[in-house]
């Protein structure tokens, strides 16, 4: 449909009859920049929920066949929320405190990051904790701090402790 | 093909609502909202599964010929942003 | 001995019961305005067990739900599953994410995300002589009224200046503080009638806290206010159409207005003058 064919008359009816517009005089007199912006319905039923924090499950050791003191300790932390909701990011925060032979966290790095919950409202991290050295192993208290990032999804905290000895 | 032979039309399963010459899309399953101002329900509206971009184009310049260059690129983009957004699928 | 108190939302009951009236008290106060006549057919049943000084359990409809939970927690819990229930079950209408109070010219939705600041605004206007609908769902009739779920206001950490202005009623019965910052506030301590059960909006507000913001504001046509709207519609599926036409209704017949916000006093003002307007 070359322009130079298409009279500005006919083009009007086109534009009015696509447009549902009852009158040509109901389209607009200029041409303006189109704009588009994007929603999302929310969840079915959701509204201002307000999540508990809570931590229920102990923190287990994962046994990956690895050297504890080449390879480090690999700790499980779960955090769970009440009620259970899918993506609902989770901060959580870590810190070894050595009361013997010294050692560091290696994964996750930093040690300040944040998680997603699952269906079950569950959030997990699993944090290595090495030796400094290979020969002494280390002794100490792996804590980790659990928060909501969003406040309207809930504001209380929870922390727990997991006590760590790797004799090498 | 470039954009401009592209065939668009509506997605099966959005809905429209039309006020005061602006649209509002709503795709229910996929949960999307979309608004259109006066321009984008016009550029929308056209998209009918039987003309090309550029016949839109052509229509739409026909009727504003002072702003043919922006409405060149204004179409081109939009489409590409509803076709993006799943709301147009190329016929 | 067995206590029970039954909530209503759009046409749908929920029934709360427990062994020991205390365990309820605070959702007796707290819901007292949406409590039901009906009590034939509640959508679900909740009952509180305690289990010990601290823990309680809840059960629906005779399943153990939570079983060991800090009894604030539960309150909490069950204040939210009331709305959640209720919400996602209403066939009346299109409900919203929205507070509203009704002004002498007509009612005042406001709408938005968690966050935006709906609860501690609809406090401060309630304090000053609007009547309360809800802090956080409206239901929009075919008539063109909207009605609240007028729960207790839930003032989030951070609201702690409307406090400021309740010194003397706070000691009254009526609000209930978590350990969390947040708080319950009866209405009947910000206001001295009951909550009005319906209204004729005149303003629809999406609005947004913004700290030392300027008061702004930007009329919203039919179609942004929709968009808008639809963004904020809890019970979709249960609708004609989706709700869109009945939003598309409510959209076309309320002036709507962004409004960006840090001064209460500043917000109070403009909805004063812009609801006394005569419709154009």
């Amino acid at each position: 449909m070359p322009a130079s064919k298409l009279s500005r008359r006919d083009a009007l009816k086109v534009l009015a009859a696509a447009s549902g517009a009852v009158a040509l005089s109901h389209l607009p007199t200029s041409w303006g920049k189109p704009e588009l912006q994007a929603g999302v319905l929310p969840a079915h039923a959701q509204t201002s929920m307000t999540h508990v924090l809570s931590a229920p499950f102990p923190p287990e050791e994962i046994d990956l066949g690895q050297s504890y003191c080449y390879d480090g300790i690999v700790i499980r932390f779960t955090a769970v929320i009440t009620p259970p909701t899918a993506g609902i990011s989770l901060q959580y925060s870590l810190n070894y405190t050595a009361s013997g032979a010294p050692g560091s966290i290696t994964v996750p790095s930093p040690t300040i990051g944040t998680v997603n919950t699952n269906g079950s409202g569950q959030a997990t991290v699993d944090v290595t904790v090495l030796p400094d050295s290979p020969f002494f192993g280390t002794t100490g208290t792996l804590t980790v701090v659990w928060s909501f990032v969003n406040p309207a999804d809930g504001t209380n905290t929870v922390s727990q402790s997991y006590d760590i000895e790797i004799g090498c | 093909m470039t954009i401009l032979t592209l065939i668009p039309r509506p997605t099966a399963g959005f809905q429209a609502q039309t006020l005061e010459n602006e649209v509002v899309l709503l795709h229910p399953i996929q949960n999307v909202i979309i608004y259109l101002n006066t321009s984008g329900a016009l550029v929308w509206s056209l998209c009918n599964g039987k003309r090309s971009v550029a016949e839109i184009i052509e229509l739409l310049v026909a009727v504003y010929p002072e702003s043919e260059k922006d409405i060149r690129a204004d179409v081109q983009h939009i489409v590409q942003e509803l076709m993006g957004r799943g709301a147009l699928t190329a016929a | 001995m067995n206590t029970a108190i039954f909530v209503s939302f759009g046409g749908n009951v929920i029934r709360f019961s427990a062994e020991h009236p205390a365990l309820l008290a605070p959702l007796a106060v707290h819901l007292r305005h949406c409590q039901s006549q009906t009590t034939a057919s509640p959508l679900s049943a909740f009952h509180l067990t305690a289990i010990s000084e601290t823990w309680v359990q809840i059960s629906e409809n005779g399943s153990v739900l939570l079983p060991r939970l800090e009894r604030e927690s539960a309150w909490q819990i069950l204040m939210q599953e009331s709305l959640t229930r209720l919400n996602g079950a209403c066939t009346l209408g299109p409900v919203f994410h929205a507070a509203a109070v009704q002004g002498e010219q007509g009612g005042v939705i406001l709408c938005g995300p968690s966050g935006c600041g709906k609860s501690t605004l609809t406090a401060w206007l309630v304090l000053h002589g609007f009547c309360y609908l809800s802090d956080e769902v409206i239901l929009y009739t075919g008539e063109g009224y909207i009605s609240g779920f007028a729960r207790s206001l839930v003032l989030k950490n951070g609201s702690a200046f409307i406090l400021k202005c309740l010194t003397e009623n706070i000691q009254r019965e009526g609000h209930q503080r978590f350990s969390d910052g947040s708080l319950w506030l009866a209405p009947l301590l910000l206001q001295s009638i009951a909550p009005c059960v319906q209204t004729l909006p005149r303003l629809l507000l999406f609005p947004q806290y913004q700290p030392d913001a300027p008061l702004r504001v930007r009329p919203l046509s039919s179609a942004e206010s929709l968009f808008r709207l639809l963004q904020n519609l809890v019970n979709a599926r249960n609708l004609a159409h989706n709700g869109l036409e009945a939003a598309a209704r409510l959209a076309h017949q309320t002036k709507a207005y962004a409004v960006v916000y840090s001064d209460l006093n500043a917000i109070t003002a403009w909805i004063r003058q812009t609801i006394n307007k005569p419709i154009a």
